[in-house]
């Protein structure tokens, strides 16, 4: 029997008895990393990288069996040896590699290869097997510079302070809003996080993640001078767009922060105001790089554009690939 | 090419008349010291661009070798962007790196001139070589120029405007559909699509901002929300019963609507509440009254 196998609760390796990423409840779950569509409540035990230890017990519960491990550490379950390597999407993100008998897998999760300064950036890992997401597997995606995208966002923060207009960036709570925190030029204004990214920001500090000085929103809101709230800046996530809070903050220009956002459709139909191409994942050239650094003999590819990012690496790059559907369908978060 | 594609961008992304005015007299102010710029500014606004230098589908077939992209993968792309021009200009894009060059617009306009008595490879290393040095938006443009698929966003009026800055052409139309988006910091209602009647029923005729008083905007969107038929995306489908009253620019025969006529720059003049759809113009009426040409 092959070492991992795809089922309709997910990634599954019989000879460990674990899943990797799974939908629904089983006994020992590995999670590469704490976003929704990839860690579920009502697992018997967890395992997860050590930096996301604290987010997944403040997402799914205080009281959860958690144990977390450090990069290149290895566990072992009746004889499979299990690490976790970096993956480069977010604090505490890690691609699962299971080796049995001479046979190993890689299973990659979400992830980007460029640094952004804040997770330790993504490492490629040998295996015979990779599983790779495809999130954005078009050629169509094409990623920014990081400090060019900063630049574009200080910009923009700037001139909204000038013209006394307070900033709002939408971005998911954890990885992208910290992200953001850590390259604004807070010579501009305070930065202000709603209240789901201010639990986050306080999870990843406890596990030694820094992101620069902040303010909670509710003692924002109201203690700040109208004068400092119009030089602000505000993150905060995409379904909190329409709550009581930005109402309360006035006059605004509104921004996302998102890999879809290199459409221009997108930023029409998102209806913000200015449109921050930057994401958490891989753009199609970093996809390609880290399939072909794998060296793996066969490819799964999952999550998003699955079908063409497979028949690429076949019919191009002459790399066996095929597509594997595992059950994940809620949104990605970036 | 950098200030003309964001003077470009900003003239697309407002439907506001007086934005607009002021989008294009802030360029103005801003390129003052850069006649030549100003110069070649104009006359693409006006349509008045260089030859095209090349068909479109070879464009393509040179962008697709040069990034080695295959057929049914750009067509696969394509069909999620929506937008051949933006979907190549964003497979173009990581030719573009953070050391490349500024293209100037006047040099770009003098080279396509040049470029008029090239082909095969001197004009592909050429195309190739700007392609280098432009960012996706600018791509976009550059191809639409040297394709001869560039088409100015403004009217040849709009130039002149005009120090009054008045419409003067006033019509009767009816609402039809109302788009949803972000109207001063908040979402509401931002675009109107108005229709006039014709033999057939109801014609869309032109796209208005919902430039409306706080109160009007409020009441309108109630009776939006109450009253829509369907809706694509942010767009609601209403019936005939509202009426307004706007001012345009003018009315001149564009032969790719629906209605036969294009109206630049119309602006909301009034919420007729005492109208009825009887009011309404007719579209027979508004194109006799068009000079033939």
């Amino acid at each position: 029997m092959s070492l991992v196998i795809f089922t309709e609760l997910g990634f599954y390796c019989p000879q460990a008895d674990v899943y990797i990423d799974p939908m629904r409840k089983v006994p020992r779950a590995i999670v590469t990393h704490a976003h929704s569509d990839h860690a579920k409540p009502g697992m018997g035990h967890y395992l997860c990288h050590s930096h996301g230890v604290e987010i997944m017990k403040l997402r799914l519960g205080q009281g959860i069996s958690v144990q977390g491990l450090g990069y290149g550490e290895k566990i072992y379950i009746n004889g499979v040896e299990i690490s976790l390597f970096p993956a480069g999407h977010v604090p505490g993100s890690a691609q699962v590699r299971l080796s049995y008998k001479g046979e190993t897998w890689v299973i990659s999760g979400d992830y980007k290869t460029i640094g952004d300064g804040l997770t330790p950036q993504f490492e490629s890992v040998r295996c015979h097997h990779f599983i790779t997401e495809s999130t954005f597997g078009l050629p169509i995606f094409h990623w920014k510079a990081q400090k060019e995208i900063f630049s574009e966002i200080n910009h923009w923060w700037q001139s909204n302070a000038n013209s006394g207009i307070t900033s709002i960036i939408l971005g998911y709570s954890l990885g992208k809003a910290q992200r953001i925190m850590k390259y604004l030029d807070r010579g501009i204004g305070d930065v202000i996080c709603h209240s789901a990214i201010a639990n986050a920001n306080k999870a990843l500090e406890k596990s030694g993640f820094e992101f620069g000085p902040w303010i909670e929103a509710e003692k924002a809101v109201g203690n700040l001078s109208k004068e400092a709230l119009s030089k602000s800046l505000l993150i905060c996530p995409p379904n909190a767009l329409n709550g009581p809070l930005i109402k309360e903050i006035g006059t605004h220009s509104l921004a996302n922060c998102s890999g879809w956002m290199a459409m221009q459709k997108s930023q029409h139909w998102s209806h913000v105001d200015q449109g921050f191409v930057m994401s958490d994942h891989a753009d199609w050239s970093q996809l390609i790089e880290a399939v072909e650094a794998s060296k793996a003999e066969r490819v799964y590819v999952t999550h998003g554009f699955s079908d063409i990012f497979s028949r690429y690496l076949r019919e191009q790059m002459s790399i066996s690939a095929e597509v594997v559907k595992v059950g994940h369908v809620n949104r990605t978060e970036e | 090419m950098k200030h003309f594609c964001r003077l470009i961008e900003a003239l697309k992304s407002s439907n506001q008349r007086k934005e607009r005015q002021q989008i294009w007299w802030d360029f103005q102010r801003d390129q003052k010291e850069n006649p030549k710029v100003l110069e070649g500014v104009i006359s693409l606004l006006k349509n008045e661009c260089p030859p095209a230098l090349i068909s479109s589908k070879k464009l393509k077939q040179w962008a697709l070798e040069t990034m080695l992209i295959p057929e049914w993968l750009y067509s696969e792309s394509k069909r999620f962007v929506g937008d051949s021009s933006e979907t190549l200009a964003l497979i173009l894009a990581p030719m573009h790196s953070e050391d490349s060059g500024e293209i100037a617009l006047p040099g770009l306009l003098e080279a396509m001139y040049h470029m008029q008595n090239h082909d095969g490879d001197v004009l592909r290393n050429w195309v190739v070589e700007q392609w280098k040095n432009l960012s996706v938006r600018e791509i976009q443009v550059f191809n639409k120029l040297i394709t001869g698929g560039f088409r100015s966003p403004v009217d040849p009026g709009f130039l002149l405007l005009d120090e009054q800055g008045e419409s003067e052409i006033e019509l009767t139309v009816v609402l039809l559909y109302a788009e949803r988006g972000r109207v001063n910091g908040r979402n509401g209602f931002k675009e109107f699509t108005m229709g006039v009647a014709s033999e057939d029923g109801w014609l869309p005729l032109l796209k208005v901002a919902a430039e409306l008083s706080e109160e009007q905007s409020m009441a309108l969107e109630e009776w939006i929300l109450g009253n829509t038929q369907e809706k694509f995306g942010p767009v609601h489908r209403l019936p005939a019963v509202q009426v307004f009253t706007v001012l345009c620019g003018s009315i001149v025969v564009n032969k790719r609507t629906k209605s036969g006529v294009s109206v630049n720059n119309p602006s909301i003049k009034n919420w007729e509440l005492g109208f009825t759809i009887a009011d309404v113009a007719q579209i027979s009426t508004i194109s006799e009254t068009l000079p033939k040409y």
